[in-house]
Order: structure tokens, then sequence, then C-alpha cells
């Protein structure tokens, strides 16, 4: 039967959600397959824990809990996981493309000679195998990749895989292990970083402003939406060439190219130096006055509308929304 | 020192990207090819870490013959060496091929302190070299690097992770991967060009590094390429700002979902 | 500055066109020769420095290729894998009307281009250069060279421009001197108004006695059309639509490839409308009947722009001082009436290769010596085509049938025409008042640029974006005006701002002032420049000075 194995990322001794998207995707691969899932879990106190990832779908739930697996370690959770497949031998191993998943996964498929693929958006069963899809070239063209041989490595993109349903009280299977804890990288200090400047490359929401704005003294609307929305803001060389913003803020063919989940141009006419910088967007929203501007040739949603007025309703409504949700 | 660094050619970012016909890959007729951005940022802290204490940078690249540009302008910012890893075996390889056969031309460079490359290459974008050498190589590791202090025998590296930093310190030799606000990468002087035709850079296949056909066949293929889903005519939200605010949180949501 | 470094060479060129690179070219392969039969081996350094990214990526043209020099200067050229796929097939001249054309009965000998070729310059020069490369030619793009250097009046050598400075003014991180390049004999190759050509012809007054140079504009866009639209060969030029009477200049359309086609339209820089937009022009001139027939459905794959020295024979400078040597369309060695300097170029960068060796090998780089070049220049077919046009583009002052009545006498008598020579004036005085153009009460207000339709015309910023035009954005505007307080005032009322009608960049525009929003100022959208020149040539108070960018900024020009 095949086994589908997840790596259960942990901070603050809960489970990131990302890695509870990838059980929850396991479990509709494993399904698809006829198999189970298992999950590796790797902290100190983590061991209940494993409730938590048996809801989400995994059968069996392997524990490596040891003060001094505290902190994330490359070479020792590295060497746990890789234990684990060698002892489930599994047909797949999906870890979430986090920063720790990014670190660790290429470390594993390694250790084992498997065949990884990185920031996938989507996974399938093709013929009792895995086939997934990932972004290249900066978004601007996606591959379809199969693997050879096992087990087939895969990194999941955060935010893009539905979470399950979880069932609580799920019946899931406990492992205990150990293993050695050494490593010769470590981390001595962690800190957060100021709040609020999230860098527009790597951001998942971007709220953009234009000319359309009309002076600086208004660009704050534009700050106000995308606090609204978590996002971090962006701006058209045209407002920061007349020195309304930073350049740092620039989207486009001369400033920052973005691929977030969800852009919101605001006040933007659409000129192709901006589209080169946003265009492969996943959603884009456009809100300005002119019908016919460009930027509703690349929009999924478009409002025709003056940005005073649109502006401060969707801070409004989008604050309520946010609060709303919890 | 001895700084690796691990170097690869990629195309620029202006480039359209256009399927080639077998469906699997893009077409390179066009495309102008680079050095990766995020490999700048490890060659310019090659050249600082030589700069303070001495040493050499050697460059490492794989690839068909256009890889030698992107070594001579490594070289052109100040390296002292190149290694050209050629082979049609480890081009036709995936992401662990390509691992593997820099790993065997490091290891020709032992003993070396510290080998540096960028975060992730803007072709493939997997993110993966640094942690596949390091294993290869069996040494330890620190990713995406945004500020690295070497100090005897250690790094003191911080490291960029979602809503923070974190500080690691790693034993050398280790790999560093470089993320992005580490540094600013120098312009290539001109004398810094024409020295750097004179520079050596020493061509290698497979076989001289010891590894054999089986140890490069992919682990992964691509078996189909496309550019990204055209996007359907615009979806225009009618009614005043109020109602139009709400419909569209309400779109972005059930049909989005992107909220 | 003690920090500059100092790298001497013995020939140094400065610009990578084909002037340049075949000067280059040239000076390797007669050094070669010269040592086979020499008692001692000479060794001399060649270097060329070029402001693009890459060799060619700042050239355009037409273009329409003579190849009598490029045989002289690489005789296997064809062999060697030149561009010249596509020869010259058939040759159209049209008089075109609002709605309607009037073939040419015959091409005037002139635009007869048998034995010639379509080609990209982008192309070529990119060729060029690698063949340069082969010959262990010293060829460094991205160093633009920023300021002549002198020792009292001579010319020892150019100073290449710094990297690395903010847009206020300060050094950032990764700050890098320019260069000092020190040689024996400098060749100037910049192409049309090169601005050190400018600033040393007029330092060392090489231009007395001299009718003031002439330009046009050339602004061009290559298009995929489906096979058959125009046949691969096939040369085809323009006269009247969208110009008036009045107004020097044509269009040009070329089959370059199965699919492909070049088409451009050159605007004279000495034009009377002080709204004249040569941009909109051209997108006007791709909505006639002929021309829309043969790029609908087609698509829009770059575009580019480029000044053009019209002036002929008369408006060329001394080309030759101490230590310097002029050559290309930074001299002005273009041939207006056959609308071709390529060959020109190529074959004065050839004699100035001659010229310095033989400086370089008598041990004196002097202007006494350096004249030998102007000598080599009058005895070749150089001399010969340019003194056969050399009243062309003046001839035109007074509109196009005068033009045409003028060019006519002057076929037939060698040159000479009704009056020789014939003087214009600059052509930036031309351009008159909005009040002389359009009566009094007319303001720049009263402007109205042209709806593109995104499919077969375009606007400014969509045409620069297929430039590949691409500047850091964090150094300072490249264009320098003296003093903006004339573009508040007096331009303003004066002219309205020709600056933002001519710039085929969107480069120059006037914005509303923060505090009153009836006052403009004006803002410099540096970063759009395509380095035609065409501001440095036509503002109306000459004001600005063009200089160069950080090196490898502007225009990416494949296959222009």
């Amino acid at each position: 039967m095949a086994v589908i194995l997840t790596f259960a990322e942990e901070r603050g001794g809960k489970v990131r959600r990302p890695a509870l998207e990838v059980v929850s995707e396991a479990r509709r691969l494993a399904d698809a397959l006829g198999g189970s899932v298992a999950s590796v879990v790797v902290g100190s106190g983590v061991g209940a824990l494993a409730t938590e990832l048996g809801s989400y779908g995994a059968d069996r739930v392997h524990v490596f809990d040891d003060p001094a697996l505290a902190a994330y370690a490359t070479e020792a959770y590295a060497r746990i996981v890789s234990q684990v497949v060698t002892e489930t031998r599994p047909a797949a191993v999906l870890l979430p493309f986090t920063a720790v998943g990014k670190d660790l996964a290429p470390r594993v498929a390694a250790r084992i000679g498997a065949g990884l693929a990185s920031d996938c958006v989507a996974l399938s069963v093709r013929e009792g195998r895995l086939e997934a899809r990932r972004p290249m070239y900066a978004g601007k063209a996606y591959a379809t990749v199969r693997w050879e041989g096992e087990p087939q490595m895969a990194t999941l993109r955060a935010n893009v895989f539905p979470l399950g349903a979880p069932e609580p009280g799920r019946p899931v299977e406990v492992v205990a292990g150990s293993a050695d804890s050494s490593a010769r990288a470590r981390v001595t200090a962690t800190r957060a970083t100021t709040a609020g400047k999230i860098e527009l490359t790597e951001a998942q929401v971007i709220v953009s402003g234009g000319r359309g704005l009309k002076g600086p003294e208004h660009f704050h609307l534009v700050q106000e939406l995308g606090e609204a929305f978590g996002a971090a803001v962006g701006a058209s060389r045209a407002v920061v060439d007349a020195g309304w913003v930073d350049h740092q803020m620039q989207v486009g063919q001369t400033g920052k190219t973005v691929s977030p989940t969800l852009y919101i141009a605001c006040g933007i006419s659409g000129a192709i130096q901006h589209l080169a910088g946003m265009s492969s967007s996943k959603i884009i929203v456009a809100i300005n006055k002119d019908a016919d501007a460009p930027i509703f040739k690349v929009a999924d949603y478009g409002i025709v509308g003056d940005a005073f007025e649109v502006l401060p309703k969707l801070t409004e409504a989008a604050r309520a929304y946010f609060a709303g949700k919890g | 020192m001895k700084v690796v660094v691990c170097v690869k050619q990629v195309p620029d970012t202006e480039t359209r990207v256009k399927i080639a016909p077998e469906g699997n890959a893009i077409v390179e007729t066009d495309v102008n090819w680079i050095v990766s951005p995020f490999d700048e940022f490890a060659i310019e802290e090659a050249l600082r870490i030589r700069e303070a204490r001495g040493g050499e940078v050697v460059l490492v690249a794989a690839g068909p013959d256009r890889v030698q540009t992107a070594l001579r302008s490594g070289l052109a910012m100040g390296a002292d060496s190149g290694v050209h890893v050629k082979d049609p075996l480890v081009d036709a390889g995936d992401t662990l091929a390509t691992a593997r056969a820099l790993a065997g031309a490091l290891k020709t460079l032992v003993p070396f302190d510290i080998v540096l490359t960028g975060q992730q290459g803007v072709g493939g974008d997997h993110g993966q070299m640094p942690g596949l050498l390091a294993e290869l190589l069996d040494l330890p590791q620190v990713t995406v690097a945004v500020r690295i202090e070497i100090q005897d025998g250690k790094a003191v590296v911080e490291r960029e992770i979602e809503g923070g930093r974190e500080t690691w310190e790693t034993s050398l030799p280790a790999v560093i991967s470089t993320q992005k606000g580490l540094n600013e990468p120098r312009y290539a002087s001109l004398k810094g060009i024409m020295a750097a035709k004179r520079k050596t850079i020493q061509t290698v296949d497979a076989a001289a590094l010891g590894i054999d056909a089986a140890a490069l066949a992919p682990r992964l293929k691509v078996v189909a390429m496309e550019l990204p889903p055209a996007r359907a005519a615009v979806k225009m939200i009618s009614g005043d700002a109020e109602t139009q605010s709400k419909e569209l949180l309400r779109l972005l949501h059930d049909e989005a979902k992107v909220i | 500055m003690a920090e500059r470094e100092v790298i001497e060479t013995d020939v140094l060129i400065v610009g990578g066109g084909p002037a340049g690179l075949a000067a280059a070219i040239r000076f390797k392969d007669l050094l070669a020769e010269h040592n086979k039969n020499a008692a001692w081996k000479l060794e001399a350094g060649v270097m060329v420095v070029e402001k693009a990214a890459e060799f060619g990526a700042h050239s355009l043209s037409g273009a329409v290729l003579d190849p009598i020099s490029l045989k002289e200067l690489l005789p296997d050229f064809v062999e060697k894998g030149a561009p010249v796929a596509t020869a010259v097939t058939e040759d159209h001249v049209y008089l075109l009307t609002n709605g309607g054309r009037l073939g040419l009965p015959f091409v005037p000998p002139p635009l007869q281009n048998h034995g010639n070729y379509v080609v990209s310059l982008n192309q070529l020069v990119r060729w060029l250069a690698s063949q340069a490369e082969a010959r262990g030619i010293d060829a460094m793009a991205g160093f633009p060279g920023a300021e002549v250097l002198y020792d009292g009046d001579r010319v020892v050598g150019v100073r290449t421009g710094d990297k690395g400075i903010d847009k206020h003014g300060n050094r950032k991180a990764n700050f890098e001197p320019g260069v000092d390049l020190r040689a024996k004999v400098t060749i100037l190759a910049e192409g049309a108004r090169g601005s050190l050509t400018k600033s040393l012809v007029g330092r060392l007054r090489l231009d007395v006695g001299r009718i003031p140079q002439a330009y046009s504009i050339g602004l061009k866009e290559l298009w995929e059309v489906p096979k058959g639209r125009l046949s691969k060969g096939a040369v085809l030029h323009t006269m009247g639509f969208p110009l008036d009477n009045r107004t020097f200049g044509g269009g040009f359309i070329y089959g370059f490839t199965e699919d492909r086609i070049s088409i451009g339209l050159v605007v004279g820089l000495d034009y009377r409308d002080p709204f004249l937009d040569p941009h909109g022009l051209f997108q006007r001139f791709k909505e006639h009947p002929m021309v829309r027939r043969l790029l609908e459905g087609g698509k829009m794959l770059r575009y580019g722009a480029r000044a053009i020295s019209e002036g002929g024979w008369y408006s060329i400078p001394r080309p030759y001082a101490d230590g310097v040597l002029l050559v290309g369309e930074a001299a002005g060695y273009l041939n207006a009436m056959r609308l071709k300097g390529i060959h020109l170029a190529i074959k004065t960068g050839i004699l100035a290769a001659e010229t310095a060796l033989d400086a370089i090998v008598a041990g004196d780089t002097s202007a006494a010596t350096l004249a030998a070049f102007e000598d080599k220049v009058l005895g070749s077919y150089v001399k010969d085509e340019l003194w056969r046009v050399r009243n062309f583009h003046q001839g035109f002052k007074h509109g196009l049938w005068a033009g045409l009545l003028h060019s006519g006498v002057q076929m037939v008598t060698g040159g000479r025409g009704l009056v020789d020579p014939l003087v214009p004036s600059k052509g930036y005085a031309e351009t008159e008042t909005l009040a002389d153009y359009y009566g009094p009460g007319q303001t720049r207000d009263d402007f109205r640029r042209k709806k593109m339709d995104g499919a077969l015309t375009f606007d400014r910023v969509t045409d620069v974006y297929h430039s590949g035009t691409k500047h850091d954005e964090d150094q300072p505007a490249h264009l320098h005006v003296a003093d903006t307080n004339v573009c508040e005032t007096r331009c303003r009322e004066d002219y309205g701002n020709p600056c933002e009608k001519f710039c085929p960049a969107a480069v120059y525009e006037m914005v509303p002032k923060a505090g009153d929003p009836k006052d403009l100022r004006l803002q410099i959208n540096f970063s759009n420049c395509v380095h035609c020149k065409t501001c440095d040539v036509m503002d109306p108070y000459q004001i600005i000075t063009w200089v160069t960018p950080e090196g490898g900024g502007g225009p990416r020009y494949d296959d222009l």
C-alpha cells in the first residue's frame, strides 16, 4: 500500500498552516492511490500534535520529541526525515515550501537520491504515479513534471492547496522515534523583523497605486487599503518618478517583478511597462476611472470608478471582512 | 581563505518566454543569458571575503559553451579562476544530476573554506542547489543569508525567514546560499574585463570527475511546459462604490478563492 | 583625480557602430600585414568603447546596405556569416496622398538598389563585433565615452563614465570611477550628433567655414506579418502623406524576411510647426490604406528612433585634429539622397584606420599627419558620392516641390544645382512660434495627441517598451537642461513646449506643479530615453545637452 509521507513543520507548539495544507493534499492523493498518509514531526514537546495531524488525514505520525530538537537544525532534521523514509519506504514525500521546507527538502533529496520538485502549485495522480505543476522562469511558464523512481519528493506552495475539513478524533497511530540531534550549523538567535514592510517580491497580496490618485497627499488611501488586506504596497513608475513614493515600491519593467496571488491596481492605467512587472499575478483587480484603461484588458475583476470613492469603501469592507474571518 | 562560488547562467528577466515545439522546454534562440542575480550576490560576497582575509575565489558552473560568458563576467568582477563542467549528460539531467556534477568539481578544489551560491536560479527556480550540494559534500549549510560574518573556523550568518531573521552559527567549511540584500554587487571594471580574458577557465566533463551516466540520470523530468493560462475577459463590477466593494470581496472569496 | 585608473592604448575608438568597428578591424588587419613584411614587429593595441550593454543594441537603421565598403573590409563577408540574407529584389517609389498613391513610373537612379541588401544594422553590428573580437580587439560594451581628455588642444584620450552614482549625485556602494583611456589616436565614431564630437568640434572650432549640420529623425518599427504580404527584398520609399509639402521626409517599407517588414518614417528636423509630433506622424503613416494593408493583423515586434545627419558634404567639419579623427555619421558622412550612410561609415572607418597606422608607425599623430585622412576621403568614392548630393537636403528648404526641382537640377549638374552652396539655417531655428504658425491665441493647451488603437498604432509609452530601453533609475538624469525656468515660462508661451512633441520616447513632460496646478514644471523621464539625440538637435533655445548615461543603459534594438 502506497504511503505518502509529509513533514509537519512546527512552530510555537503548533503545526504551521502550510504543513496542514500538505497533509490535506497528501490525504487526497493517498485516497486516489488507495494508500495511507504518514507524517513526521520533529521538535520539543510536540507529541500532542499527532492528534491534529490525524484529524487532517494522517494515519500515522512519527514523533521525534527531544529538547535538543527544539530549534530547527538542517542536518538533524534531514537525518530524521531520511530515517523515516528508509523505514516507511513511501511512494512520495511532501513538505511545505516554507523557509524550513526550502532548507530541508533538498538535503533529504540528496541524501536519499530522490527527485525533488519545488514550489508545486498542483499535484495529481496519473497511472499510480504523481504528476506536479510548478512555475519556472519567474512565473512566466509552468512545467508539468513527473518522477523516476521513489520516493517522489515535492515541496508545496503555501496558500494554494485547500485545507481539508478536519475530523476531530480521527484515529491515528503514533510512533515515537529518536535520532542523533547533532548539527554543525545551529540557530543562535531569532528576532521578528519590524512589522509592516512586507517585501513586494514575496508578498501574496499587493495593493498598488498610480497616477489616478492625483497627488502624493492621496496615496494614503492606497496604503490604508493595503493595511486592510494585510498586503504589501506598490506603485507605478509614474508616481515614483513624480517623487510620491520611494523607488523600492515600484512595480514594473524597471522596478520589481511580482507574482502575488492577488494584485489590486488603483488608479493605474496599465501601461505595458507596469504590466510587465505584475502580469503573472494570479488574480488582478483594477480600479480606474477610465473604462478604456488598458489595465482592464489584463484584469480579472474591474471596477470603473473614482479611486477617491472606491478605495475608502473597499478598505472599510475589507476591514469588516477580515475581522469577521477571525 | 578559498571561497568557491557556484554560478548558474539563466535567461534574463526580460526574456519573452516561448515554448519550444517539443513542448517541454523554452526556445533558447532569442534568450539573453545572464548570471543569475542571486549568484552575483555570492560572487560579490566571495570577493569581499578575499579582500578582508586574503585567499582566492574560484567560480564553478555547469552547462554548454555559453556558460563561459557567465564565468568570464564573474572573473571580470575579480574572481581568480573558473571551472566549467561541460557535459551533455549533465545538461540533460535534473537538478540532482547538476548537483552531483558540481559536487564532483568541488571535490577537486578541496581544501576550500566556504561554498557560496545564490539561493535560487531564476530559471528552474527550484532553490535546491545549496541543500543538494551541502548534503553531497557532507557539509553544514545555512540558506537565504542576508548577512555573513566570517570568524576563525566559523561563520555567523543572518538568515531570512517568514516574519523575521534568524542568526545561525556554522563551522567551516560550509555551504551558504545568498539572498537579495546581502550586498550590492560591484560592476566589472574595464581593467577587470581585460584581465578576465587572461584568467584560466578549466573545462571538465563528468567522466573526468569520476561521475558515471547512472548518477546523472534524471529523477525528475519535465514532460510539458506551457505559458500561464490566458485570462478570461474582465468581470466588471457595477453599482455604487459600497456595492462594488462588497461584491468584489465576495467574488475574491467565493469565486477566485484568494482571500 | 588620483583615484582614476589610466589605461594606455594605441588606438581608441569611441562608438561601436559600423564606422568604429570597421576602423578597429581594418587597423588590426593592416597591422598584421605590416608585421608580415616589416623588419621589426609593431605591437599596437586597439580598444573600442561602446555605451550599450552589447554591441549593436543601440544600432538601428532602415536599412538598405550598399556592400561596396563591406567588401573592401572583409572580402569574404558572405562566407564569414555576415547577416546579408536579403538581396534587394525590387524598388518602388510612391507619392502618397490622403487616401491614395501615385507610383513613380521610374525609380531615380540614386534610389535604385540593385546589388544591395536589406539588412538589420543591429545584426550587422553584432556580426562586426564578433569579427573584431576574433582579432583580439578589446571591444568593451557598457562603457560610454563621457569626456574627451586634452593636453592643451591635443586630444590624448577619453574618460569613460562613472558608474554607481545615485540620483542625487552621491556615490553608491558599488561606485566605480570612470577610467582615463589614453591613446595615440582617438577616433570618434559616435553616430549622428555624438556628444563628444559635438563638444570637440565646438572647442576646436572644426566647423569654421562649414554650413550648419542638418538632421532628420528616423523612426522605425519591425513588424511580423503573414507571409506573402510583401516580398522579401522589396524596397518601398514614399513621399507625401502624412507629411505636408513644407516638411522634409518620407517613409520606407522594406521586406526584411518572408514574414518581417521594416517600416519607418524620416522627418526633417527643420520643420516649422511647433506642435509637430514625429512619432504621431509615423503612426499616421501606418494608417494609409497601402501601409495598413501590409501590416494588418501583424504584430509589432520592436521600435526605435535615431537622429540622422543630413547636412551633406558642406556641413562636415574638419575631420581631424591633434590626436583625433572623426568618422561615420558623427562627422556627417551620409548620403541623404540615397538614404545611405552605413557604407560611408565603414569606408571612412577604413580610411581612418589606414591614417592611424601610418601616423603611429611614423611616430607622429599630430593634425598635420592625421590630415592625410581628409586627403584619403577626398580621393575616394566618399567624396564622389557626397559631392554629387552636396545640396540635396538644403534644396527642400522651401518645400517638397522646390526640393524636387532643386534635386533634379542637381542630378544633371553633378550636384551644383541652381545655387551652390545652398545654405540652410539651423534646423531648430526653423521652428515657428505658436503665434506665427497657428495665429494669435494658440496655446500649449491646444495640442491634441492622436489616439492610438493599440493594434496598428501605438502610443509612445508602448513603443518605448518595445524598444527594450532601460536605465537604472537611481542615477542623475542624463538630459541636462540648462535653465528649466525657460521651459516653464518662455518656451511654454512661445512654442508650447515642443520637447513634449518631438521626443519619440516621452522623456519630456510638463506636469502640474504641486502648489498651483496651472503652473507647469518640466519632468524628465530619462529612463525612457532611446538615445536618439533629437532633443539635443531640436530644442528652440538649445539649452538641452544630451550626455552619456551610466554605461549599459539604453535601448535593445534586436533585429532593428
